[in-house]
C-alpha cells in the first residue's frame, strides 16, 4: 500500500459553468508547474500557464505512452488496471512510430477537405433541425442535434453504415462516464472493438477505397501493410474522439451565445463565424482535466526538475485563460487577433480532427440560429445541467424554446 | 525579405499553415507541408510569425535576410 499523499488535491470545483476552477488563476500567478495528487491517488505535475503547456507538449521527452501504469485520473478507484486493452492508436504512440500513422490519417482531414464538407454538414444539420421543429418547444438540442450530427458525419467519413450509429453513440457515452463501473466500460469497449473488427475485415476484402477506413485498411505504413488491430484502434479513436467532443462544444456554443446574443449574427459570415468559433473553443477547453504525459527522461523547466517516470498533466483550460496571452481571458473577445488556443492540444498529437470540428461547430450553430433566430434555452444558461464530473466537459441536455 | 524554412520531418500535418497563408504553404499528398514560396514578400512578416507560432510541431522557421 502506498502511503497517503501529503500533496494538495487537484482543484476541481467550478464556481461558474463557463470557467475553470478559480484556483487555476492563482496557480498561474504563483506556481505554474506544481505537484498535486489526483483522486485515484496518483501524484503528478500540473502545468497551468500557456507558454509552459506548449513547451512541454512539444517536448519529445514527454511520452503519451502509459507504460501499463495508471495515470493521474479523476476516477476514484485506485490502481484500476483496464481489463480490456484498447487496441493501439495514435494516442498510444510516440514518434517515430506515430509519424506514418498520423500522416495517413491527417491527410484525410485537411482544412481544405473540411471546407469541402461544409454543404454536406449543413444538409445533415437541417435534417436534424426539422426533427427539433417537429418535437417542438422544449426539445433537447444535445440529444436531437449536437450528438447525432457529428456522429453522422464521422460515420459517413469513415464508411460506417448508418444503421449502426445509435449503437456507437451509446457505447461512446458509457466509455466516458467517470463513475461508470469498470465492467460496463469494458463491455462497451469490447462491443465497439468487435463491431469495428468485423467492419475492417469486410473493408479489407473489398477493393472499395471511397471512404477513410477503406483507404486506411489498404494503406502501407512505413512500407508495411497496415496491421488489422491497429487499423481497428485508429477507427475506434476517430469515432470516439470525434463524436462527444464536438457534440459538447456545440452545446457549450449555444449556452455561450445566450449570454452574447449580439454575436449570433457573426455566424452568417464565414470569416466572422470562424473567429467566433475560435473564441468559443478557447473559452471551453472541454478536455477539462487536461492531457496527461509521462517523462521518459529528466526535464528542467523554469527551475523545476521533472524526474524521469513522473506524470505531467497539462491544463488546456488554464492555458487558454492565461492573462499574459489574452487581454480579456474570461470573456468571448472577437474584437482582436488572439493567440492560438490549445483546446485541441499542441505538439505532434494536436487534434487530427480539428478542421472538421471547427467546421461542424460553425455550421451547426449557423444553421441552428438561421432556422430559429429567437432560440433560447428554457432556463438561464448558468442553470443548465453541466458535465462537471465528466472527462469531456459540456452539457447533459440543452432544452430550448423559440 | 523573410526566408521561410520548413522541417518536413517534424511536420505533423495539421495544415494550419496552408490554411492561414495559402500563397506560401500547401499540404502534399501525405499531408506534410509543402513550401510554395521560400521568399515571401516583406508584408507577410507578421502573418508568417503568427503561423510559425501556431504550428503545433515547430516545423516552421522564418529568418530575416
Ligand atoms: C471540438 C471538438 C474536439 C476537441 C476539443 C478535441 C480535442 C482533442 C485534443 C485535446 C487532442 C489531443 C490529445 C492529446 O494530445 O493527448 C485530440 C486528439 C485527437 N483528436 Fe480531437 N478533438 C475534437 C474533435 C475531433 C474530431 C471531430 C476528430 C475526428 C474526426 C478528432 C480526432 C482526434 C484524433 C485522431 C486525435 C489524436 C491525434 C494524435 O494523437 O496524433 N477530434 N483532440
Ligand atoms: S502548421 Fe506546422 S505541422 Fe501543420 S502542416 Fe504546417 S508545418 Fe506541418
Amino acid at each position: 500500500m502506498a502511503l497517503p499523499s501529503s500533496l494538495p488535491e487537484l482543484p476541481r470545483s467550478r464556481t461558474h459553468p463557463f470557467h475553470p476552477p478559480p484556483e487555476y488563476d492563482q496557480l498561474r500567478k504563483e506556481s505554474p508547474i506544481s505537484r498535486f495528487v489526483w483522486p485515484n491517488g496518483v501524484e503528478g505535475w500540473l502545468v497551468t500557464t500557456y507558454s509552459e503547456v506548449r513547451t512541454l507538449l512539444a517536448d519529445p521527452r514527454l511520452s503519451i505512452n502509459r507504460f501499463n501504469s495508471p495515470p493521474p485520473s479523476l476516477s476514484a478507484i485506485k490502481d484500476r488496471k483496464p481489463e480490456v486493452m484498447l487496441p493501439r492508436s495514435l494516442v498510444a504512440m510516440d514518434p517515430p512510430e506515430h509519424t506514418p500513422w498520423r500522416r495517413a490519417i491527417v491527410k484525410e482531414m485537411t482544412p481544405r477537405w473540411a471546407r469541402s464538407m461544409e454543404p454536406r454538414i449543413a444538409e445533415i444539420t437541417r435534417e436534424y433541425l426539422d426533427r427539433v421543429r417537429e418535437i417542438g418547444p422544449g426539445a433537447d438540442l444535445v440529444e436531437n442535434l449536437a450528438l447525432p450530427v457529428p456522429s453522422r458525419v464521422i460515420c459517413e467519413v469513415l464508411g460506417v453504415p448508418q444503421a449502426d450509429q445509435e449503437f456507437f453513440q451509446e457505447q461512446a457515452e458509457v466509455r466516458s462516464q467517470v463513475g461508470a463501473p469498470a465492467e460496463k466500460i469494458n463491455a462497451a469497449t469490447r462491443a465497439l472493438y468487435e463491431y469495428l473488427g468485423q467492419l475492417v475485415t469486410d473493408k479489407r476484402k473489398s477493393a472499395n477505397t471511397s471512404d477513410v477506413l477503406g483507404r486506411l485498411v489498404h494503406a502501407r505504413i512505413a512500407g508495411e501493410p497496415a496491421p488489422h488491430d491497429i487499423v481497428v484502434g485508429q477507427a475506434m479513436l476517430l469515432l470516439i474522439a470525434g463524436h462527444e467532443t464536438t457534440a459538447n462544444m456545440i452545446g457549450l456554443g449555444v449556452a455561450t451565445l445566450m449570454d452574447n446574443r449580439e454575436l449570433i449574427a457573426d455566424l452568417a459570415d464565414t470569416a466572422k463565424g470562424t473567429a467566433l468559433v475560435e473564441e468559443i473553443l478557447r473559452m471551453h477547453a472541454i478536455i477539462q482535466w487536461g492531457i496527461v504525459r509521462r517523462a521518459t527522461d529528466d526535464i528542467e523547466i523554469n527551475g523545476i526538475h521533472i524526474a524521469k517516470g513522473e506524470w505531467v498533466v497539462c491544463s488546456l483550460a488554464s492555458a487558454n485563460r492565461d492573462e499574459s496571452r489574452y487581454g480579456c481571458p474570461h470573456a468571448v473577445d472577437t474584437g482582436q487577433a488572439q493567440s492560438p488556443h490549445v483546446t485541441f492540444g499542441y505538439g505532434v498529437h494536436q487534434c487530427a480532427g480539428q478542421s472538421l470540428a471547427r467546421t461542424e461547430v460553425r455550421v451547426v450553430l449557423r444553421e441552428l440560429f438561421a432556422a430559429f433566430p429567437g432560440l433560447r434555452t428554457t432556463v438561464a444558461p448558468e442553470e443548465l445541467r453541466y458535465r462537471y464530473e465528466m472527462w469531456v466537459y459540456g452539457l447533459y441536455e440543452c432544452p430550448v424554446v423559440w | 525579405m523573410p526566408k521561410v524554412i520548413v522541417d518536413r520531418d517534424r511536420c505533423c500535418g495539421a495544415g494550419l499553415c496552408a490554411q492561414a497563408l495559402p500563397q506560401v504553404f500547401d499540404q502534399g499528398e501525405d499531408a506534410v507541408v509543402v513550401l510554395l514560396e521560400e521568399n515571401p514578400p516583406a508584408e507577410l512578416v507578421a502573418p508568417l510569425a503568427d503561423v510559425a507560432f501556431a504550428c503545433p510541431s515547430g516545423a516552421i522557421r522564418v529568418v530575416e535576410q
